[in-house]
């Protein structure tokens, strides 16, 4: 059993479990990464389970409904899953100084680890991490919740599957910024942005006889269809299956962005050229 | 069939119009420990990037034991040092290590073990592997860049400027350690600009100036093929001047330095030499004493024939070649 374990560390072209396990060890060994954004997540649903159950106890099951709504949006705040995402992939303590990053990393490829795998392995570290941190947050609040009477917080399994979802998703836009050079990877989702933008007004726009312009409002409805207004686009589950059909086709659209942007991520990754000494 | 064979390497840059490496070709033997010299922007860093598979060649080909360096089952043989020592800073001594270990794919059972062996080589106290990589210092850091190289026996160590930053214990110990390492049968290439450590070291070193690969020469070979002999003679009537001159240019050794008793010859062996003094002894001079001066690396490289070259010796007794 211990062989095929090693058997498996050496061969594995798609996973690092050393890569794996250090990014995630090097955040929750630190409190300063786990308890900021812990108490960031929970503060405003303590805020409004305090204020609400004051001067209204015991909670009608219409306010009790309006507080578990408020959390549950609450959760699925894009710009949450950006920071955490972040957090996890920016390498280490030191985040942010690019050129420590670079040498770090150009030490990492001297290893048996191809860049496909390091891109896959961060991501999936990202991922676990955001999970971790946004489902902890979601089981403190809802006990907080609890020992006030509120039961309305929906802590089911479509709620998990649509935090772990939306952490692949922003997690996935995250390790394509961080893997491609700075400038390419801004450029590029601002281009991906703007031709979304552009598409969401074209769809508004009657259509042309001029066939460069038709092709133009083509290529970008099909980017605002795939990407949305802002991409990646949230996702949630609850919602989708209170909906009178479950909607697969935006499920696929989904699941299909983060692939693209791990693709594009490795690919990126791969061109890049790491030099680590002074010239 | 060498261990490493580098053949017409190229690595451009700006499409084209900054040439970092030109046409390079050598290769190394197993066992060997190869120097890489020359000045600062010279291109051994970009041929070391392209050794390692951080840096894609623009044309030319690269064979680590066959096979490409951007195979996986190359990366398990090779240890590198880099120039700068910018570890993961948040880590303990031990955690770096063991991170190191486990990528590399060494079995688990082997950690603990390998890790006390590497900090020993290194002459690091095994109880400082609580210390954070981030209060270590410059020297230090070196250490624990060449006990990471060390993980695992590699086959294949790469060291950039594994001096720098040492101070003179640290030269010693670098240079006990890559005399081991070579003992063992590993073969090292190394790239620095302490050309002292590298004629202690290397058993070839390559010249490098502008990307181009000026020669490739045997360092045993050179100290002998290049030697400066002295000759001395017994005053006389002779002016030496005209008949030093001319067995300069009969023998093809070039006159250095003359005065009415001595003269100076670069001669290539021993055989130059003996003709060299048969012919002062011939044209009447008197020759009482002749013996070779030893020629530094240093001075090979400072007498490579490029007018932009040149050379200030460092803190440590190596020489810093000027940045261009």
């Amino acid at each position: 059993m211990q062989m095929e374990v090693l058997n498996f560390q050496m061969n594995s072209t798609l996973f690092n479990p050393a890569v794996f396990a250090y990014t995630l060890y090097v955040k929750f060994a630190d409190p300063r990464y786990w308890v900021i954004p812990l108490l960031l997540m929970t503060a405003p649903s303590f805020g409004l389970v305090l204020t609400m159950s004051f001067p209204h106890p015991p909670l009608t099951e219409e306010l009790q409904k309006l507080i578990a709504g408020g959390i549950h949006h609450y959760f699925l705040q894009s710009v949450v899953y950006l920071l955490f995402a972040y957090m996890f992939i920016s390498d280490g303590p030191a985040g942010g100084k690019l050129v420590a990053e670079a040498d770090s990393l150009s030490l990492l490829f001297t290893r048996p680890v191809t860049r496909f795998c390091y891109v896959l392995t961060r991501y999936l570290a990202a991922v676990v991490g955001t999970s971790i941190l946004m489902l902890g947050a979601l089981l403190l609040v809802y006990l907080v919740g609890f020992c006030y009477g509120i039961t309305a917080i929906d802590i089911s399994l479509l709620t998990v599957a649509t935090i772990v979802l939306n952490a692949a998703s922003w997690s996935s836009l995250v390790i394509f910024l961080h893997s491609a050079p700075p400038l390419i990877a801004i450029v590029t989702v601002f281009i991906l942005m703007g031709c979304a933008g552009v598409g969401s007004i074209y769809s508004q726009v009657e259509q042309s006889t001029n066939a460069f312009l038709e092709l133009l409002k083509t290529i970008c409805l099909f980017i605002n269809e795939w990407f949305g207004d802002f991409m990646p686009t949230s996702i949630d589950l609850l919602a989708m299956s209170t909906a009178s059909a479950f909607d697969i086709y935006e499920l696929a659209i989904f699941v299909s962005n983060i692939a693209f942007f791990i693709l594009i991520a490795a690919f990126a990754l791969s061109c890049r050229e790491f030099s680590y000494g002074s010239e | 069939m060498p261990l490493i064979a580098v053949e017409n390497l190229t690595k451009t840059y700006r499409q084209g119009k900054v040439k970092a490496v030109d046409n390079a070709c050598f290769d190394v033997q197993e066992g060997e420990v190869f120097g890489l010299i020359g000045p600062n922007g010279a291109g051994k860093t970009t041929i070391f990037g392209c050794l390692l598979a951080l840096t894609h060649p623009t044309a030319g080909s690269i064979k680590i034991d066959g096979m490409s360096p951007f195979d996986l089952d190359v990366k398990p043989q090779i240890g590198f040092l880099p120039e700068r020592p910018c570890y993961n800073r948040w880590m303990t001594i031990r955690q770096f290590l063991a991170y190191h270990h486990w990528m590399s794919g060494r079995p688990t059972m082997e950690r603990e073990a390998e890790i006390k062996r590497v900090l020993a080589l290194v002459e690091l106290d095994v109880d400082i592997k609580r210390r954070k990589v981030k209060e270590m210092s410059r020297g230090m850091l070196q250490r624990l860049g060449m006990a990471q190289a060390l993980i695992g026996h590699p086959r294949i160590f790469f060291l950039d400027e594994p001096t720098s930053g040492m101070d003179p214990l640290g030269f010693i110990l670098i240079r006990k350690l890559l005399l081991k390492c070579k003992e063992e049968g590993m073969t090292i290439v190394l790239n620095s600009h302490h050309l002292h450590e590298v004629e202690k070291v290397c058993d070839r070193i390559a010249f490098i100036r502008k990307g181009k690969i000026e020669e490739v020469a045997d360092v045993a070979a050179l100290s002998q093929v290049r030697q400066i002999l002295i000759v001395s003679w017994l005053a006389c009537d002779i002016d030496a001047g005209p008949v030093l001159a001319a067995i300069a240019e009969t023998s093809g050794c070039p006159l250095i330095e003359a005065s009415d008793e001595t003269a100076k010859f670069t001669v290539s062996g021993n055989e130059k030499a003996a003709d060299i003094i048969a012919s002062l002894s011939s044209s009447g001079l008197r020759v009482y004493k002749s013996n070779f001066e030893k020629r530094e690396l240093v001075e090979l490289f400072l007498n490579a024939p490029d007018p932009n070259s040149g050379a200030n010796l460092d803190a440590n007794g190596g020489s810093k070649l000027p940045d261009e």
